[in-house]
């Protein structure tokens, strides 16, 4: 395939690095792709190992109930996913294969089940964070990773549905949580030259949805709570955001009843590696065949 | 167009405004020129203020005007309606 003429994605589903599944943003990934995937998971983890993270895993999906308490409606109801399921006797069965069959919408009569699509890796993590009671004077320091959703189906290949995202989130004080941030936008600018990506980090704000959301998106940027770097994948003139650093004030604390000793609502930080956005990028700068890309890079990810 | 005497506009969005601070939790008047943002007004609150607002001056505020500086004060909200319904 001649790459002057096909697409990105088009030369990565050629190569078998990510697989088409008949949805926009909907991949499977090949072998190539998990080794880099598994190479940029020990690259964070040494770039964090100074916290002693207590590292969680979570599933895809996440109560349903906590999603809702989450408050994530109010900002984003366009990029949230739920899971229904059927619920009925064998006459509605019956039905229902017969609307598939027909080609008719079957889905009209799926109920709610009680789990979401988790939206990002650290919103099931705040819930079982407020169980614990105060937080400890040295502040608590979290490894979690989570496959999340995204309703937003696009043929950019750095903008998929689903995706793993890797994090590390830091509850405290708000001095401690800041000093957080402001060491992971060195050690996020550190961790991009290892890997010699390209790179800018710029203030950013999330996509809050309607009227409203340009209120809380230029506010998000005036306090500075969100940064991104960036890296050009599909286009130079608008690089894709593949690690974001966020400062939440108490927003995640207060809605959860997490508190210090004091009694006072604890704070927030968190910084977030889009695992596919990453992978993409070195995919980008260094070519399809994992055994041409620079001997650093390869170092760098054990590859 | 609205014809609304300017002190109506501060004391209807004075009395908005009430709702949406959590900070001293004052009963009486805000004065007009007090940030809002320290009577604990949220990102979030801005948004309902934005949407109380236009519901009880029947407007619409246009996307260029959706800043958090003209929801900081009632001052500021009052200018905004005052511009809007001139």
């Amino acid at each position: 395939m001649c790459d002057s003429c096909s697409s990105f994605l088009d030369r990565l589903f050629a190569r078998g690095v990510l697989h088409a599944t008949g949805v926009d943003g909907l991949y499977a990934r090949g072998e190539c792709f998990e080794k880099v995937i598994s190479g940029l998971d020990r690259v964070i983890s040494r770039h964090g190992a100074a916290h002693r993270a207590e590292i969680i895993r979570f599933p895809p999906g996440m109560s349903r109930a906590l999603f809702e308490q989450s408050g994530y409606m109010n900002s984003f109801p366009q990029l949230a996913g739920s899971i229904h399921g059927f619920v009925g006797d064998e006459r509605d069965h019956l039905a229902l294969l017969d609307k598939i069959h027909n080609g008719e919408t079957w889905t009209d009569r799926q109920v709610a089940t009680d789990v979401v699509l988790t939206p990002a890796a650290c919103y099931p993590l705040y819930p079982i964070v407020s169980k614990r009671g105060p937080v400890r004077a040295d502040g608590l320091y979290f490894d979690v990773q989570s496959y999340c959703f995204r309703h937003e189906p696009s043929k950019d290949p750095a903008r998929m549905q689903m995706f793993r995202m890797r994090e590390y989130v830091c509850v405290g004080t708000p001095d401690q949580v800041m000093a957080f941030r402001e060491q992971w936008l060195e050690k996020g600018r550190d961790f991009a030259r290892e890997l010699a990506l390209p790179h800018e980090v710029n203030v950013a704000n999330d996509p809050f949805f309607g009227r409203g959301g340009r209120v809380m998106a230029s506010s998000q940027r005036e306090l500075g709570l969100k940064f991104e770097l960036l890296v050009p994948i599909e286009s130079g003139d608008e690089p894709t955001a593949c690690v974001s650093f966020n400062y939440h004030q108490d927003h995640f604390a207060s809605m959860w009843g997490i508190e210090l000793a004091s009694g006072e609502a604890a704070h927030t930080a968190c910084v977030g590696f889009g695992m596919e956005r990453l992978a993409l990028a070195l995919f980008k700068h260094d070519g399809l065949d994992l055994d041409a890309w620079p001997s650093p890079v390869r170092a760098a990810l054990a590859l | 167009m609205l014809d609304v005497p300017t002190g109506d506009i501060s004391a209807r969005i004075n009395a908005i405004v009430r709702n949406f601070v959590k900070v001293g939790a004052p009963n009486g008047e805000i004065r007009p020129d007090r940030n809002l943002e320290e009577l604990g007004l949220t990102s979030m609150d801005m948004v309902n203020l934005m949407l109380a607002v236009e519901a009880e001056f029947d407007l619409t505020i246009p996307g260029s005007k959706l800043m958090p500086a003209n929801f900081r004060s009632i001052e500021r909200v009052a200018a905004l309606v005052e511009e809007l319904t001139r």
